[in-house]
């Protein structure tokens, strides 16, 4: 009997022992603040993942940015394979409806989990979150989540006499990424022909930075600073972080990190002029065989890529008007074999999960090892 | 074997077929799904209540009768009845299946089509007016009540070049499209890369409209609001295109008027149609002690005069007009830069907004 006693009371020390023990966990820095509720997000236009497994939501309808503890940190290591087919379909039929009434407007991929997310916009503007599970997905609660948020504010004229003079603008949020404790986020404008880039601290406070950022036009001879950023990717030469923007207008343009500075004016590197009738969509960046490389996927155009060191070896910027027609200017890049990628981003170190839509209409999600890329 | 062992060995045979008939009763008995209603919130379907002896963890909800993915939802028990409610409210006039195991069809519903729901009017077309410049920058399409969020608003606009009798695809096709927030207005550029001079876009395809020829913009009746409603009907605006303008427009060149009417309205003529939304947003009117003179505007004359009737009689002897340098006028030059500039000609490049500012004195 004394033996059960003491079993039970060791049993019962070394539960209590368990439970000081995860009571003392130390709560992470960048969630502390963190409240759990509904964060009423309106839309999700653009998604990234940062770390802990904190997704960050750009949501262009209420003009916020927003960090949801998703608590998907189970690391693996392992590739899940993935090929699905009609995946429009499957995602429209897990939300009981069809495509012709919704649209997946993002997709990024958890480093830690290696779990799959999607941006789902229905037709009555119910914003969705999905998590591919096999050929199924999960719903991620909008609605019941541990989060934080900031709201986008708007440069106000330097001169503007009254409150009530600030510009009343609807930045539509183009991309977002995070990188080394600040959401970057580049904004439209809906009126104005303008583009804002900002850089915000995380875990939120109440400052955002605005930089102002000059391009070059090669073909037009001309700098602007109005031009609209379409995505970005932040991508490391001679260990050293550039912002590489990619423009409506279709020039590609380095600008160092370090020179992003609130009120700050940065003159950007333009590396090279894409052409007509495309939108950069996604860019991402890998390594192969000592080399890295950057993808670019477009509306009309294959998935581009450019080498690491082509960028870095190009250290001309393109001051002078382009003269001859229809000549591609600026650093090479090869044109892969795969048109019509509508998302795209990194699975691992080694593969790219992508979205694509084939020749016969059917969209599929399939994962490719770089090798091969 | 003796008789009374055969007659044994039937009656066990007997007990047994009555046995195994009563589980299979009882198992179709529990299989069986009744749909009861159809939960109903702010006019949509959001879930369906049915009622069953089985379990319904077996239970799955699919779109129609073929797909093999099934609804996300969850299923609340209460009161012996069910509730499944799937992630988005369900869609009008589609049929669903409750099935068993996946596969096993017990139960359907259909979701009724949406009824007295008016259609949607599209409000307006910008520029409200006949004559564009050749570099023109954007349109606004203007509607009565929210739109979808699905697609591509592109695929519901057609433009077509009357006088070569071709049609033309002259927007930016942009991932996130710019609308307001209640998604009732929708901004579309014209592609800016193929508008600006020399740059690679413009050289490889030119200017998305040419002067001197006539272009229509047709909205097609199949675009639907955000209820599912199409458009009340096609619309079509008839553009004939000017030359280009590749001027700032110039506040010291706008002409000030007071009109005799009971409050004194004012009117300012730009010389030039201006950008109808940024025109409404970026000018007011403030009185000598520098307060807000509140009062109601809209626009005249093809969108080249502003009209300003303040809500109550002036006072003072002058009114300071202020402007944000962002206003512009139908080519995207605004009050700081021209959208399109020459090589190097000096001219401002950063955009800083401003706000500039002239006065009118009410004696005039």
């Amino acid at each position: 009997m004394k033996q059960i006693v003491l079993a039970f009371a060791l049993c019962a020390v070394f539960l209590l022992t368990l439970s000081a023990t995860n009571s003392l966990e130390p709560e992470s820095s960048l969630t502390k603040d963190f409240i759990t509720g509904n964060p009423e997000i309106a839309s999700i236009n653009q998604m990234s993942f940062g770390p802990e497994g904190i997704l960050f939501l750009g949501d262009s309808k209420n003009a916020h940015i927003y960090a949801l503890d998703t608590k998907d940190v189970q690391a693996t290591e392992a590739v899940p394979e993935i090929n699905v087919s009609d995946f429009d379909t499957k995602v429209a039929a897990s939300l009981g409806t069809t495509v012709a009434n919704m649209g997946i407007t993002d997709m990024a991929v958890n480093p830690i989990s290696k779990n799959v997310y999607f941006a789902v916009n229905t037709a009555d503007g119910t914003p969705v979150l999905l998590k591919l599970k096999g050929e199924g997905f999960e719903n991620v609660s909008l609605k019941d989540v541990s989060y934080s948020k900031i709201a986008l504010s708007d440069p106000v004229a330097k001169d503007a006499k009254d409150r009530r003079e600030r510009p009343l603008r609807h930045w539509a949020i183009s991309d977002l990424k995070y990188h080394k404790g600040k959401v970057l986020v580049s904004g439209l404008s809906n009126k104005e022909f303008g583009s804002t880039f900002r850089s915000i601290p995380f875990p939120f406070t109440d400052s955002q930075e605005y930089a102002s950022l000059e391009i070059w036009h090669a073909a037009h001879g001309a700098y602007e600073t109005h031009a609209p950023i379409k995505t970005f990717d932040v991508i490391q030469l001679d260990k050293v972080d550039y912002l590489m923007a990619s423009y409506t207008c279709t020039p590609l343009v380095l600008f160092p990190m370090e020179t992003l500075k609130d009120g700050k004016h940065t003159k950007g590197r333009t590396v090279a002029e894409l052409g007509a009738g495309n939108s950069p969509l996604d860019m991402i960046s890998y390594e192969k065989g000592g080399s890295t490389y950057f993808l670019m996927s477009n509306s009309n155009r294959p998935v581009m890529r450019i080498k690491y060191e082509d960028i870095a070896n190009y250290k001309d910027t393109m001051t002078e008007p382009v003269t001859v027609f229809a000549e591609t200017e600026g650093v090479a890049y090869d044109n892969l074999p795969f048109p019509y990628v509508l998302q795209m981003d990194n699975l691992d170190a080694t593969h790219v999960i992508y979205l694509q839509r084939q020749s016969d209409g059917d969209l599929r999600l399939r994962v490719r090892t770089t090798e091969w890329m | 074997m003796d008789v009374k062992k055969r007659h044994n060995i039937r009656k066990e045979i007997k007990v047994g077929l009555v046995f195994f008939c009563l589980v299979l009763i009882a198992g179709c008995g529990r299989d069986e799904v009744t749909i009861e209603q159809l939960d109903y919130e702010s006019e949509q379907v959001v879930g369906v209540t049915f009622t069953t002896a089985m379990n319904v963890e077996q239970l799955r909800v699919f779109v129609g009768e073929e797909s093999q993915t099934s609804v996300i939802g969850v299923i609340v028990s209460q009161n012996g009845q069910h509730s499944f409610s799937p992630v988005i409210p369900f869609t009008p006039g589609q049929t669903y299946t409750l099935r068993k195991n996946n596969t096993e069809v017990l139960a359907s519903f259909t979701i009724p089509e949406l009824e007295g729901i008016e259609e949607v009017a599209l409000l307006a077309i910008y520029p409200q007016l006949d004559t564009v410049p050749e570099n023109l920058l954007k349109m606004y399409f203007e509607f009565e009540a929210p739109m979808q969020e699905v697609g591509n608003a592109l695929d519901f606009i057609r433009v077509t070049n009357e006088t070569d009798g071709m049609e033309i695809a002259p927007f930016l096709r942009l991932e996130s499209e710019l609308w307001n927030k209640d998604r009732t207005l929708l901004t579309l550029w014209l592609d800016p890369g193929r508008i600006k001079t020399d740059l690679i876009p413009n050289r490889e395809k030119g200017l998305p409209l040419r002067a001197g020829k006539t272009y229509t913009v047709a909205i097609d009746s199949s675009w639907k609001s955000s209820r599912g409603v199409r458009l009340k009907k096609g619309y079509t605006q008839r553009y004939y295109v000017n030359e280009r303008d590749d001027q700032k427009p110039k506040l010291d060149q706008w002409h000030i008027e007071r009109h005799k009417d009971a409050f004194q309205s004012l009117e300012i003529d730009f010389g030039e149609p201006m950008d109808a939304f940024l025109a409404l947003e970026t000018i007011r009117f403030y009185d000598k002690n520098k307060q807000r003179i509140d009062g109601r505007m809209n626009l005249r004359a093809n969108q080249s005069r502003l009209h300003f009737v303040p809500d109550s009689l002036w006072t003072g002897t002058e009114v300071e007009i202020r402007v944000e340098s962002r206003l512009e006028d139908l080519a995207g030059n605004n009050l700081e830069r021209r959208f399109d500039r020459p090589v190097l000609e000096g001219e401002s490049a950063i955009d800083s907004p401003k706000v500039l500012s002239m006065k009118y004195k009410l004696t005039q």
